[in-house]
């Protein structure tokens, strides 16, 4: 019987995701055709408004809020864990005395005090940052303009103040009309409708520069989101990365003082050299090659740091906009539930390559 | 050809080869890291979550490979205009 459930459940559940891939709704008394699609796809953040104020930092913010708010309800219920049971607090003393006892002391022992603020701040961070991907209007909620010259434009239809992109495509040679079937005041709804009170596409186009030469609303339209998880745009984990990287080296000078740049400039292996105590090739190429070699590798974890995380969340955005296209209703469900493991995975890889490369600074003056 | 057209084509193999190629050297490293984890816990399952911390780290590593080449198709087919 269980078994004959899931089937027929399976079934309807697709039956329903290839109905509703595309479909036709009436509007502004014309028949609007809908279907699934792959949004256009940007690589940098796109802004919203003023010049500096992207998606992606409007979603930083709201991030920083969520955990703020977490955080200061979680410090108010520690004043009275010993009387009562705040279960949020106890929630949050879990959450990192888990990290901080499995994964800090064991890699720093006595320096995981020092670490662990950033660390685990790190991690808090990206975790929640790619939670975000899992709300839904992530990337599909926005700002509507004229398609710039560079992405495609879609048809979009005005349903009473709010616009619907359909998924057509317009084909800019031929215009909005001969794209879509209906022209761009009937999308407006201004042959219908008594006035536009709200803000149109063309209205838009007038007030406001797009955002790269974007004015003809003949090319269709194209979406800004509001929100883009921080973590998928370069800028923000690139940051992430440079703060790492300054508190790595922080730490390896703070342990080791002067001594911590005898790794780049090889000082015992030139004198060694020098002396005749090795091979003498063989030390001058050692007292030569490693240090700048040691320098190079430590700029190269700024890229590596900044390009892991990007390269996660920005492949699981497009793989979650590519499976939606495919099958809207069950398909993405799993995609979804990858996109979660890899939130967290990712966040716990940062913490710890940020820890182990810790250990490694501060380690080094002790063999 | 028309220049645009070769664009397009250039853009598609170009990202197809960079996505698909560069996955083959971090696969099999991935598929090592496994390996030697599992072979370890396998004689000694004592040190089973020490060994998880560090194959994740390891697989870590092996996966921002081919992440960096997976990033390098996406602005090939996203962001170069050429």
């Amino acid at each position: 019987m269980k078994g004959l459930k899931f089937l027929i459940i399976l079934g309807l559940s697709i039956a329903a995701g290839i109905l509703l891939s595309s479909f036709t709704l009436t509007i502004n008394g014309v028949n609007v055709p809908f279907k699934t699609f792959i949004p256009n796809i940007v690589v940098p953040s796109e802004p919203l408004g003023p010049d500096w104020f992207h998606n992606t930092l409007l979603t930083t913010l709201i991030v920083d809020a969520v955990i703020i708010v977490l955080a200061i309800l979680g410090a108010r219920g520690l004043r009275n864990t010993l009387t009562g049971t705040n279960w949020f607090a106890r929630a949050w003393e879990t959450f990192v005395e888990y990290l901080y006892n499995n994964y800090l002391v064991p890699t720093l022992g006595s320096r995981a005090k020092v670490v662990a603020p950033i660390a685990i701040s790190a991690f808090t961070f990206i975790m929640i940052a790619g939670f975000f991907e899992l709300l839904p209007g992530h990337e599909s909620i926005g700002k509507i303009e004229a398609a710039p010259a560079n992405l495609r434009g879609f048809c979009a239809v005005n349903a009473g103040g709010v616009w619907l992109i359909t998924g057509y495509e317009v084909d800019k040679a031929k215009g909005f009309k001969e794209s879509c079937g209906y022209s761009l005041e009937q999308a407006e709804g201004k042959v219908a409708a008594s006035g536009d009170k709200l803000a149109s596409l063309t209205s838009d186009v007038s007030a406001a520069p797009a955002r790269a030469g974007g004015t003809d609303p003949n090319a269709g339209a194209a979406l800004i989101p509001f929100l883009r998880r921080p973590t998928s745009s370069l800028s923000t984990t690139l940051a992430l990365a440079v703060i790492a990287f300054l508190f790595i080296e922080i730490q390896g000078i703070r342990a080791n003082g002067i001594h911590y740049f005898s790794r780049f400039i090889q000082v015992d292996a030139w004198r060694r050299a020098q002396q005749g105590m090795m091979q003498g090739l063989i030390g001058n190429i050692q007292a030569g090659l490693v240090g700048p070699l040691e320098l190079i590798s430590e700029f190269i974890r700024i890229v590596s740091f900044s390009f892991r995380l990007f390269g996660n969340m920005f492949a699981g955005t497009v793989l979650v906009f590519v499976m939606t296209s495919i099958l809207p209703v069950l398909l993405p469900t799993v995609f979804y539930g990858l996109e979660f493991a890899i939130a967290v995975i990712q966040a716990f890889v940062f913490m710890m390559l940020v820890t182990v490369f810790t250990a490694l600074a501060v380690a080094h003056g002790e063999h | 050809m028309e220049p645009e057209a070769s664009l397009v084509l250039g853009k598609a193999i170009g990202a197809g080869i960079a996505g698909g190629a560069g996955m083959i050297g971090p696969g099999i490293g991935i598929g090592l890291a496994g390996l030697g984890a599992l072979i370890s816990i396998g004689r000694n399952p004592e040190v089973t979550s020490t060994l998880q911390t560090y194959m994740i780290l390891v697989i870590a590593f092996a996966e921002s490979l081919a992440i960096f080449a997976l990033v390098i198709a996406f602005l090939l087919l996203f962001a170069f205009t050429g």
